[in-house]
């Protein structure tokens, strides 16, 4: 029994300096202190430089040139009439609407955004495994299957997207009901058949999958 | 909106995110197997701007060349990222890619004690793929992403306003305003020595 104690204390101890060896390999002139400090510092400085502009999303670079950035312009026909802007009790309820109406907007532009550069990526993917199937370890057949994998998923990736829009798009209706419920009390009453209306449908046919 | 409306929708772009058919950058080598970096929330009390999520990792690399990814990322929120090592013998050069391992995005390299950092906003993911010459390689690796930013979108209403006449309400007005108030003040200056010089000479 002494003797089972004594060797698993000598196992215990030789396991115990073994772990202290780590820590000090890390420690001394190659200091992981040292370097997530410098970390931190560099990172405030840039959340300083970000403080300046907190409400200019544009200054940041997007991460590759191609990369999908939302387009939230309207065509001139399909922009709205407002009696609104100096009514202040109007400007109230119209407040909220027009946030709704501005997060959907924002939300609309992602979820495309998220189509656009999903589709690229299998493009890429695709022309990249056609590329390197013949000369890498990947045998033909199994890029094959490998193809039919990504394009099957794809396709369901469509379908997903196609659901949402429809979501999003009742969303949208709803947005502009609203503005319309505010211009029925403080302007036009038939806001919506008139205005809201054709921007619904400019909407509807912006972020309609087309392929 | 109501706030569950809003989880909604950020529960379904998370779900998206994960339905992306592939989470890092495509890949056909079967010995390329990135490793998942993981974010953790970030505060900082009395700094909103630090408000986030972020990921540190200190990393000592055996290998010539490890690779990373990190996921989750919204195209309306900065992100940054930097390397950095204390040892002053590291010799790294550092590649992002998004589309495949092969199209490096962006690229930098650290040596001896210095760091290396960019910032970019993207959707998704990316991948990391750091190639150490002198191992073993010790070093720290640091994402941050922060909260959603401020998108400046373009009215949709005819007269350029919001309708809520909060803001642009006067827009042309309120950004001329400067040269609108010297050009009148030039012109009754103007007028003034007009009318003097008339009176000298009638």
């Amino acid at each position: 029994m002494k003797k089972v104690i004594l060797i698993l204390s000598a196992m215990f101890l030789s396991y115990a300096l073994t772990a202290q060896d780590d820590d000090l390999s890390l420690g001394g002139d190659n200091d992981p202190a040292e370097a997530v400090n410098e970390a931190y510092e560099n990172l405030q400085g840039y959340m300083d430089w970000l403080e300046e502009r907190r409400n200019e999303w544009n200054t940041v670079q997007n991460f590759s040139p191609g990369e999908c950035s939302p387009d939230f312009n309207a065509s001139s026909g399909a922009m709205m009439n407002s009696t609104c802007a100096n009514n202040a009790a109007c400007s109230e309820c119209y407040e909220k609407a027009v946030g709704e109406l501005n997060f959907i907007r924002r939300q609309l532009g992602r979820l495309s955004c998220i189509y656009s550069n999903t589709k690229n990526f299998n493009e890429s993917a695709l022309a990249f495994g056609d590329n390197m199937s013949g000369i890498h370890a990947v045998t033909g057949i199994a890029w094959q299957n490998e193809r039919g994998g990504i394009i099957a998923e794809f396709n369901h990736f469509k379908q997903t997207y196609d659901s949402k829009y429809t979501d999003m798009m009742g969303a949208l209706q709803r947005a502009l009901q609203g503005i319309g419920t505010c211009e029925q009390q403080y302007g036009l009453p038939d806001w919506y058949q008139r205005f809201g209306f054709i921007y619904f449908e400019f909407m509807k046919d912006k972020y309609k999958r087309t392929d | 909106m109501k706030k569950w409306s809003y989880l909604k929708f950020l529960l379904f772009f998370l779900l998206l995110a994960n339905e992306k058919i592939k989470a890092q950058p495509f890949n056909l080598d079967e010995r390329i197997v990135p490793a998942e970096l993981q974010f953790e929330d970030f505060k900082k009390e009395g700094e909103d701007k630090a408000n986030g999520r972020i990921s540190i990792n200190k990393l000592v690399q055996e290998n010539d060349t490890s690779y990373y990814f990190i996921k989750g990322l919204n195209m309306y929120s900065p992100t940054y990222f930097s390397l950095n090592s204390a040892d002053a013998g590291a010799d790294i050069t550092v590649n992002l890619c998004k589309e495949n391992w092969h199209e490096v995005r962006h690229t930098g390299e650290v040596k001896g004690k210095s760091i290396w950092k960019t910032n970019f906003k993207t959707e998704g993911d990316f991948g990391i793929m750091v190639v150490a010459k002198k191992k073993p390689a010790s070093y720290v690796l640091l994402v941050w992403t922060g909260n959603e930013m401020k998108v400046d979108m373009p009215s949709v209403f005819k007269n350029g306003t919001d309708g809520t006449g909060s803001n642009n309400s006067s827009g042309w007005f309120k950004k001329n305003m400067t040269v609108i108030i010297v050009a009148v003040v030039a012109l009754l200056i103007i007028a003034f020595l007009l009318i003097k010089l008339k009176k000298k000479n009638p």
